[in-house]
């Protein structure tokens, strides 16, 4: 039986927006590229994801050197680092559209840009009352 | 092209398509005005004339999260006109002895443009137009937000 290292762990949570912030500008300039091309002949649409591997970056229970193998023994802390994480792009090649090859769909692309830009900015949002509170805890402790 | 990456990207790309369609609506406009042109600088009737659109490319991009996207022509930003080219189908022949331009047999050459093709090619310019347009207020949208943070 093995044990999660650490069973709390605490990643900066500005660092989680800012990468998820980062992907979601990705997406969003995949999904306008995507658009640009809606009349060129052959153009392929890409399309972009992330949240999963976001998610298993995070997961304490990932793989690791160090192992607990009885719940007795002392939990360590893990370091989950998110340094040189990135989306993945990838080109759609295998369907087919339209007569000339493009497989770009106004609605779909439509839809992805919609949710991608309401996601992002309440994500900006969120980032915006993460500051407050810290910016609340600084200021307001003198009164 | 390369000092712009990053938030500022997608403006680009939504501009590029939003010249491309413009350029698209102008030659459209430009074979529907010349529907019955009979005699041009070149001799004969007017030719329709089509825009070839290719995706466009960022030889050198500085925006490292979009590497996985690279291809050996570069980073894909956005879409280019290529050429305008000539519709090499055969002119529209009209019987109409009377009409100065007329041939031998009386027959009159017109364009082979097809007014119908036209406003169908003008609205897919417009729908694409509007769909840029909309992108490109996604991503002005996205940058009030990112720099609204912390205020």
């Amino acid at each position: 039986m093995i044990y999660p290292v650490a069973p709390t762990q605490s990643v900066d949570p500005m660092l989680i927006l800012q990468k998820a912030m980062d992907s979601l500008a990705v997406q969003h300039e995949v999904v306008a590229n995507n658009l640009a091309n809606i009349d060129t002949p052959q153009f392929k649409r890409s399309v972009v994801s992330f949240q999963d591997k976001l998610k298993a970056a995070l997961d304490i229970n990932q793989p690791s050197d160090l192992w607990r193998t009885n719940p007795m023994h002392m939990p360590m802390a893990q370091k989950i680092s998110l340094d040189g994480f990135k989306p993945d792009v990838t080109t759609i090649r295998e369907t087919i559209g339209r007569n000339d090859g493009n497989n770009v769909d106004l609605e779909m692309e439509s839809g992805i840009l919609a949710e991608n830009n309401l996601l992002y900015n309440s994500l900006a949002d969120v980032t915006g009352r993460y500051i407050a509170n810290i910016r609340h805890a600084i200021s307001e402790g003198r009164q | 092209m390369g000092a712009l990456s990053g938030i500022f990207t997608p403006f680009a790309i939504s501009a590029s398509a939003l010249t491309a369609e413009r350029l698209r609506m102008d030659v459209i406009s430009n074979n529907i005005a010349n529907a019955n042109t009979t005699r041009t600088l070149e001799g004969g009737p007017y030719i329709r004339q089509r825009v070839v659109f290719a995706p466009r490319f960022d030889p050198a991009p500085t925006f490292a999260p979009l590497v996985a996207m690279m291809t050996p022509e570069g980073l894909p930003v956005g879409v280019r006109v290529t050429s305008i080219q000539k519709d090499p189908s055969s002119p529209r022949m009209v019987y109409d002895p009377g009409h100065p331009d007329a041939n031998a047999e009386g027959y009159v050459a017109y364009p082979n443009v097809n007014e119908v093709n036209e406003m169908v090619d003008m609205i897919s310019a417009t729908r694409a137009y509007e769909a840029n347009i909309t992108a490109f207020n996604a991503t002005k949208s996205m940058a009030m937000q990112a720099l609204g943070i912390g205020k």
